[in-house]
């Protein structure tokens, strides 16, 4: 196996100098506990979670799924696989290490890991077959979200991160863009470079504001564009992008009309070389360490007409970017909750207090199962919100082909040609707006923040409760379970605070009768 | 004491907060002993650290409130300093009263200027647990404990030999003194973790003393966490506010949404409500449960969460200093408190009371 001190960990997106990391923690991976109190040493008593609350293929809605769309069964059954060979080769034992360096050295990036994911093609996953991607559907997303963050939340956030810039290309239904894109994320997973993406919408006078569609008109943006010959020129400065650092491509967001931001923006696709973007600040996070979230700032940056985004209806881009992402965000805080629930049965299964397991007293026994039943009741708001999304949502208008229709007569040229072309996206908006209408989607929205708000706030109580079960031992940073608690904590915060994912809530699902 | 006094108190530790520990602030969150050091001197000199001590071994009699006025203003500072204060007092109690107020002569020698720590927690022991102490021609102490230590001088730990609870006094630099303390990854970061090891540690028979059964030292313990919370409280309520105060969103200045008024009101109340819950506990005369200190840590830790929440991602950045206090409440609640726990033990002894 190699050793990390062999590998590089930290790199910019250009080339940075190889960083050597230290020795392991002792303790590192499965720490043995202070056997103390009449403890018999030395001897261990594995727990572990029952395979219906670990598999996919086990859980009660996956029989209704084989049934009902066996296409996305087996999808979601084959996405969960390989996360989880992805997360138990890559990540499993190595993120507490991790996750300590980049305590000390905020640049720090898992490169390791990053590599390692390119063969299971996690980048393209989301992106249509047609330009190049593995056509993921929502609760395939979900559930590999859930996967990673098992893992390592941070983790999961790069994936997600760069998924939600897909996103926003594809809610903008600016297909060629899609297209482009998806064809050199690929064409880098077939060559072992990965083309990562953030989106760079939040703002340092604008937060939660530009994740409102009401609030945006009214919030302090400060990103700007003016039209010159061939193109754009961008002024922006955005806060805490994840993967900002590292992508290859950032796609921030800019109005013409800082008066009229909502209708007047636009996406543009800058890649980390153009000239006049800088990295600014690489933040110092409580958690989530292993994702990196940065200042990005756009100073006279040209952008060429083909590298913009254009958002015909800014608003329904962005309820239909948070109707697809905050069900994730959902799932990521199950991934923590399973996580912290398996560290902690693993510790259990080494913890004896006055000559018995600590896991036979019934104080924890109660903890267990609050948390047992935390899983299961965040696992039921991701998956109902990813189901609504399918269902109802954007990915509703490309209901895959037959698997008898040839590949050859969907993946080629021409049909991606087609896909492309800039009437056929016009048309698809009309399509959209018809079949989505903006109650709709308003309706969807407050499924997905549902999900967000109800398993983030879990996230954060179940990894305080495991905090407390560990008791002193919780402040070593092998065991992970503190870990999980600071990473948890970001769930509650990013793609707008729990308190806008409530109001969204209201606004989509409440109507007066 | 006069409240012109307590007011000195306050306004001195201001100005050491102001001078000492805001410009250190970023440096203040990994172990450093010579910084813990020269900051404890200061303390000293500001002579707030030696009101544990009994009159007659060069300590300062401080009423309720001012005890509990140092504990905060100084929780609000430094948290990590703030609970080196709690564990140095709170042994320097138990001593006292272990040891009919004269403190033992090694001891009562060092004491004035030496840092004590406690190891262990002042309540919840059962004979078997923890640390064992052995007479047997020689007088040895032995066990493991997982402890945060601020770099003391002397180590008092809680023991037992056969079924009579001890309290042992020790040289922390002893040759036989293992502890493997390296740097918390939560809270508390200015103080090392970790497992002290005593195999056989040979004890001056003078330095093991009857643990004291009146629970005065316990009722101290729990003022003064509580009153550290409250001071954690206390910061997080201003920062809080502070910033709400000056953030724009959603056409409106944060402070003046429902949303915000809802995680900052709260955070205020337990800032007013602990000041004065520290001063009844470190004013009880009743043996001490620790039930005030697991209510408070249970709302500081609440706090936190909230405070982080009504900052959203500047929150979550080191450098807001909201996301500190909330790890620092964790780590209180697991080296220090124990509130489930404590919860349970306050059911038993209630339940055994109604019983009688």
């Amino acid at each position: 196996m190699t050793t990390l001190t062999e590998v590089q960990e930290t790199r910019a997106p250009a080339a940075a100098p190889e960083r050597g990391l230290p020795e392991p923690l002792p303790s590192a991976g499965a720490p043995a506990v202070q056997a103390t109190r009449g403890s018999a040493a030395g001897t261990i008593e594995p727990l572990q979670l029952r395979h219906e609350l670990r598999e996919f293929d086990r859980f009660p809605v996956a029989r209704l799924l084989e049934a009902a769309r066996p296409d996305l069964h087996a999808q979601c059954v084959a996405t969960m696989a390989r996360a989880r060979d992805y997360a138990e080769r890559h990540l499993v034992g190595q993120v507490e290490r991790w996750d300590e360096v980049a305590s000390q050295d905020h640049d720090f990036v898992p490169w390791t890991a990053i590599d390692a994911g390119l063969p299971y093609r996690f980048l393209s996953m989301s992106i249509p077959s047609i330009f190049g991607g593995g056509n993921t559907g929502a609760l395939a997303s979900a559930l590999f979200a859930e996967e990673i963050a098992t893992a390592d939340a941070g983790v999961s956030v790069i994936y997600g991160a760069h998924g939600l810039a897909i996103a926003i290309a594809a809610a903008s239904l600016d297909m060629a863009m899609v297209s482009r894109l998806g064809r050199e994320i690929s064409e880098g997973e077939r060559q072992g470079t990965a083309v990562l993406l953030a989106l760079a919408h939040t703002e340092p006078g604008g937060g939660s504001d530009v994740e409102d569609v009401d609030d945006f008109k009214r919030a302090h943006i400060g990103s700007r564009f003016t039209r010159v010959p061939g193109g754009y020129r961008l002024h922006a400065r955005k806060v805490f992008i994840s993967n900002g650092s590292i992508a290859r491509y950032n796609i921030v967001t800019a109005a013409s009309d800082l008066t009229r931001p909502l209708e007047t923006m636009r996406g543009f696709v800058v890649p980390s070389d153009a000239p006049g973007f800088v990295v600014g600040r690489v933040e110092h996070k409580m958690g989530q360490r292993l994702s990196t979230a940065a200042e990005i700032i756009c100073d006279d940056v040209f952008v060429p007409e083909k590298d913009a985004i254009l958002m015909a209806d800014a608003g329904r881009v962005i309820d239909t970017t948070l109707s697809v992402t905050r069900g994730p965000v959902g799932a990521i805080s199950a991934g923590i909750i399973r996580g912290v629930l398996e560290r902690t049965l693993r510790y259990l299964g080494q913890k004896r207090v006055r000559g018995h397991w600590l896991f036979e007293e019934q104080w924890v026994t109660l903890a267990l199962a609050e948390m047992v039943g935390a899983l299961q009741a965040a696992r039921g708001l991701y998956i109902d919100a990813s189901l609504a999304g399918e269902a109802w949502g954007l990915a509703s208008l490309a209901r895959p082909l037959p698997p008898w229709v040839p590949a050859f007569l969907t993946d080629n040229r021409l049909v991606r040609t087609v896909a492309a072309h800039p009437r056929v996206a016009e048309r698809a908006r009309a399509i959209y707006r018809e079949r989505v209408p903006d109650a709709l989607l308003q309706r969807l929205v407050g499924h997905a923040s549902i999900a967000k708000f109800v398993c983030s706030d879990l996230a954060v109580r179940m990894t305080m409760k495991a905090i407390e079960i560990l008791g002193e031992d919780a402040n070593d940073p092998a065991w992970g379970v503190e870990k999980c608690m600071r990473d948890a904590k970001l769930t509650q915060l990013f793609e707008g605070t729990n308190q806008i994912n409530r109001l969204h809530v209201t606004r989509g699902l409440v109507k007066r009768a | 004491m006069p409240t012109d006094d307590v007011e000195m108190i306050r306004d001195l530790l201001r100005a050491f907060r102001k001078k000492r520990i805001e410009p250190e602030w970023d440096r203040l969150n990994v172990p450093d002993a010579d910084r813990y050091g020269a900051l404890w001197r200061e303390l000293t000199q500001l002579g707030v650290t030696s009101f544990g001590l009994p009159a007659a071994a060069g300590g300062v009699e401080l009423d309720a409130r001012s005890r509990c006025d140092i504990l905060l203003e100084l929780g609000a500072a430094s948290p990590a300093l703030a609970f080196g204060l709690v564990g140095h007092v709170t042994a320097l109690s138990l001593l006292a009263e272990a040891s009919g107020g004269a403190l033992p002569p090694l001891v009562a020698a060092a004491a004035p200027e030496a840092r004590f720590a406690l190891v262990g927690s002042v309540l919840d022991r059962a004979p078997g647990e923890g640390f064992r102490v052995v007479s047997n021609g020689e007088t040895t102490l032995s066990g493991t404990l997982r402890a945060g230590l601020a770099y003391p001088d002397w180590l008092v730990v809680p023991a037992w030999e056969g079924e009579r609870p001890r309290l042992c006094a020790l040289r922390a630099d002893d040759a036989g003194v293992r502890f493997s303390g390296k740097p918390s990854s939560h809270g508390l970061g200015l103080v090392p973790f970790g497992d002290l090891s005593l195999e056989h540690y040979a004890m001056r028979p003078e330095h093991v003393l009857a643990w004291p059964d009146s629970g005065r030292a316990a009722n101290e313990a729990d003022g003064l966490v509580t009153a550290l919370l409250a001071g954690m409280a206390g910061e997080l309520a201003d920062r809080s506010m502070r910033y709400a105060l000056e953030r724009y969103q959603g056409g409106k200045m944060i402070h003046e949404h429902d949303a915000v008024q809802e995680l900052t009101g709260p955070i205020e109340l337990a800032r007013r409500t602990l000041r004065t819950l520290a001063i009844a506990a470190l004013s009880e005369e009743r043996p001490g449960d620790g039930g005030t200190a697991a209510l408070a840590v249970d709302l500081v830790r609440q706090c936190g969460l909230d405070a982080v929440q009504t900052l959203g991602g500047y929150g979550y950045m080191e450098d807001y200093r909201v996301e500190r206090y909330l790890r620092d409440a964790n780590t209180l609640e697991t080296h220090w408190v124990h509130a489930a726990a404590r919860r349970r033990a306050i059911a038993r002894a209630r339940f055994a009371e109604m019983a009688r």
